[in-house]
């Protein structure tokens, strides 16, 4: 069990870059981030006394915040389905046209960004957390063979549509 | 198994998931097909290119917003804390003074009525006794004694 007071204090330091950072990727908007981080913070200190296990502590931490972009989110757009699997990753049909001109690494956050939130917090989760597949699932509520076909549905869709961009791009 | 089914295999192996004997049947096969190792070089690009990414970091507004609203959050609980204890502290300062007199009353009451009730305050009766005097020979000597 974690005592609270002083430890909390120490996870804040800990963790604030990387839920803020996993809340910005999520939701692409500097406020919207920062006010599920403080959220997420807030309840992190609501109980982080009745947390059993310190090991599943990054997944509970990463499983927090994930619930209060998702808030956002739902807030944001009520009418979408946020959490479906689909074969449709994408957001947005035909996304990338404006980016073009782009860097390729710009070219892929922006890919990144138009997925549908559920592959983009799978790559968040990977990518950048390098959380593993427990523990994503943990995170997440889906299963491991989820998580995994879930990264594969994501990773296949941005590679095939930064072919496509990249080639439209060396032919202007 | 099929292309499609070992691509899927590749993203598992890209993420250090992926147990012994399927790495095995995945390298063989990679060994053999021009188009996974292309997917395979691909996918390693695309994480490259995904890590490139710098994070962005917490603004430090939200320092002030979380460590502020947690140290006024706790300065409330103790205020709370104080209060509660200054409550149960002056409840205990009414009661033992309280519990001392209940316990004398029941002092003074339970001596009244042992002294009440004591054959002390019987009226003397004379009482047979048998006294033994250690002195040899034995002598029993039988008498009333108040």
């Amino acid at each position: 069990m974690i005592d609270g007071g002083q430890s909390f204090v120490h996870v804040y330091h800990r963790y604030k870059h990387r839920v803020y950072a996993y809340c910005y990727r999520l939701l692409r908007h500097p406020q919207n981030a920062e006010d599920a981080a403080q959220e997420t913070f807030v309840k992190i200190h609501r109980s982080l006394d009745q947390l059993e296990n310190a090991a599943s502590l990054q997944a509970w931490i990463f499983s927090i915040a994930r619930n209060e972009a998702f808030t956002i989110l739902r807030r944001l757009r009520p009418m979408e389905e946020l959490e479906t699997e689909t074969e449709n990753v994408w957001d947005e049909e035909n996304p990338l046209e404006k980016v073009v001109q782009k860097e390729r690494a710009g070219i892929v956050q922006h890919c990144l960004g138009l997925l549908k939130p559920m592959y983009r917090e799978l790559l968040i989760l990977k990518e950048y957390e390098q959380l593993s597949y427990a523990e994503i699932s943990q995170v997440t509520g889906a299963s491991e063979s989820a998580v995994k076909s879930g990264l594969f549905k994501a990773r296949r869709a941005m590679r095939k549509k930064l072919e496509s961009i990249l080639k439209e791009r060396d032919e202007i | 198994m099929k292309c499609d089914e070992y691509q899927e295999q590749l993203s598992a192996l890209i993420d250090n998931e992926l147990a012994d004997q399927e790495s095995e049947l995945l390298f063989t096969h990679l060994s053999e097909c021009a188009a996974c190792r292309a997917t395979l070089r691909s996918e390693l690009e695309l994480r490259a290119n995904l890590k490139e990414d710098v994070p962005p970091l917490a603004p430090r507004e939200l320092d002030e917003k979380v460590l502020s609203t947690m140290s006024k959050a706790e300065g409330q609980l103790d205020a709370r804390r104080v209060m509660r204890r200054g409550v149960w502290q002056r409840n205990v300062s009414m009661r033992w003074p309280l519990a001392a007199a209940i316990a004398g009353l029941f002092l003074i009451g339970g001596l009244a009525v042992t002294s009440v009730w004591s054959p002390c305050n019987k009226p003397a009766e004379p009482q047979v006794r048998i006294v033994y005097i250690t002195a040899l020979p034995i002598v029993e000597v039988h008498g009333y004694f108040p």
